[in-house]
């Protein structure tokens, strides 16, 4: 029996990481990581090893953060919010609000193909809580890291 | 790669600390799922109806046979909605411990079945109801005298017509729309796997 405690301390803040790379939004986002472990914990006990507990999880919490794109109205308002909280933060991190923000412009899938490789997930296993070859994964998170440099390159010039 | 190690590194300046266990285990424990909840609602409401149509028997003390087959069908359309209703809720039990591919495929097949459910179950309760409203309202409008009993009859055709063919169509319209949005939206990431 795997032990819920563990799973909890170990994967929050990769799942909490995820939810904001998904949606640029943080409150949202914790709103998503306790649904998202909600699930885990009343699922815990019929987990069968035929997939790490990680890839297990990581489903749950990648599929969670598509089935949002229901509420995609809600996004639109807070990001107006968050032009608020920056003006209310001058101390706030701007180069992670940046890495987010350019994360959060991809397409959903690169969106949780790129959250899953800063999270460290292996490339095998990112196929196969996708559903895609490692091949391709290889070459997806390529792309992406290629137009996050871009971006970070015209961010650095600029400011 | 630089670019690789400084994204990994800002990446991972976003924390959070976590809320207390024991506190999230009471909550969690505490919380029905909304399917649930759904379903005794939808339950309560078929219990209730059921109840108010057996009253309107007792109470009325009907006659005819018409009378009777019409309360009858009557039920049986509120059954059939309410029963379709019921397996809306259940079907839309999602999976989440797929992967993303298969989710969303899932996704899809579950809004093209509750979409289909949904209109057909509201074509064959309104055909239902009709014949069933129109059944029952042969004995009373016997009673009355022919012009007033054409009236009576003209009258709820007409309401039957309107909810056919004005608030029939509006709901579907509104209930696909809901579905068809998230369907085009779900393709659409779906796409970005295959």
């Amino acid at each position: 029996m795997i032990d819920f405690e563990l799973i909890y301390k170990i994967y929050w803040q990769k799942i909490y990481r995820l939810c904001i790379g998904f949606l640029n939004d943080q409150e949202w986002a914790k709103d998503i990581t306790q649904d998202i472990f909600i699930i885990v914990y009343k699922e815990l006990p019929k987990f069968r090893n035929d997939a790490s507990i990680g890839t297990w999880i990581f489903r749950i919490a990648t599929n969670n953060c598509l089935r949002q794109i229901e509420k995609s109205k809600k996004m639109l308002k807070t990001e107006i919010n968050r032009e608020f909280e920056d003006i209310i933060q001058p101390n706030k991190d701007k180069k992670t609000d940046f890495l987010y923000k350019c994360i959060s412009e991809l397409q959903e899938i690169e969106r949780i193909i790129i959250s899953l490789e800063l999270e460290e997930v292996k490339q095998s296993e990112i196929a196969l809580i996708v559903g895609i070859t490692e091949t391709n994964v290889r070459v997806k998170i390529h792309r992406i890291k290629e137009k996050i440099a871009i971006k970070f390159k015209n961010y650095e010039e600029y400011y | 790669m630089k670019n690789t190690i400084n994204i990994n590194q800002i990446w991972k300046r976003q924390e959070i600390i976590e809320p207390n266990l024991v506190e999230f285990i009471k909550s969690a424990n505490s919380i029905k799922s909304k399917n649930l909840k759904n379903i005794i609602l939808v339950n309560v409401l078929l219990l209730l109806t059921s109840v108010f149509i057996i009253f309107i028997w007792i109470y009325f003390q009907p006659k005819l046979i018409t009378t009777k087959v019409g309360i009858l069908i009557t039920i049986i359309a509120m059954l059939i909605y309410i029963i379709a209703l019921n397996k809306t809720i259940t079907i839309n039990k999602e999976k989440f411990n797929l992967d993303n591919n298969q989710y969303l495929q899932q996704l899809i097949n579950l809004k093209n079945k509750q979409r289909f459910l949904q209109n057909t179950m509201l074509k064959v309760y309104f055909i239902l109801f009709s014949v069933g409203l129109c059944l029952y309202l042969i004995e009373y409008v016997q009673l009355m005298n022919l012009i007033l009993g054409i009236i009576v009859y003209s009258l709820t055709l007409f309401w039957l017509a309107v909810n056919w063919f004005y608030f029939r169509p509006k709901i579907i319209k509104k209930q696909n729309l809901k579905i068809n949005e998230l369907i085009s939206k779900v393709e659409k990431i779906n796409n970005q796997i295959n």
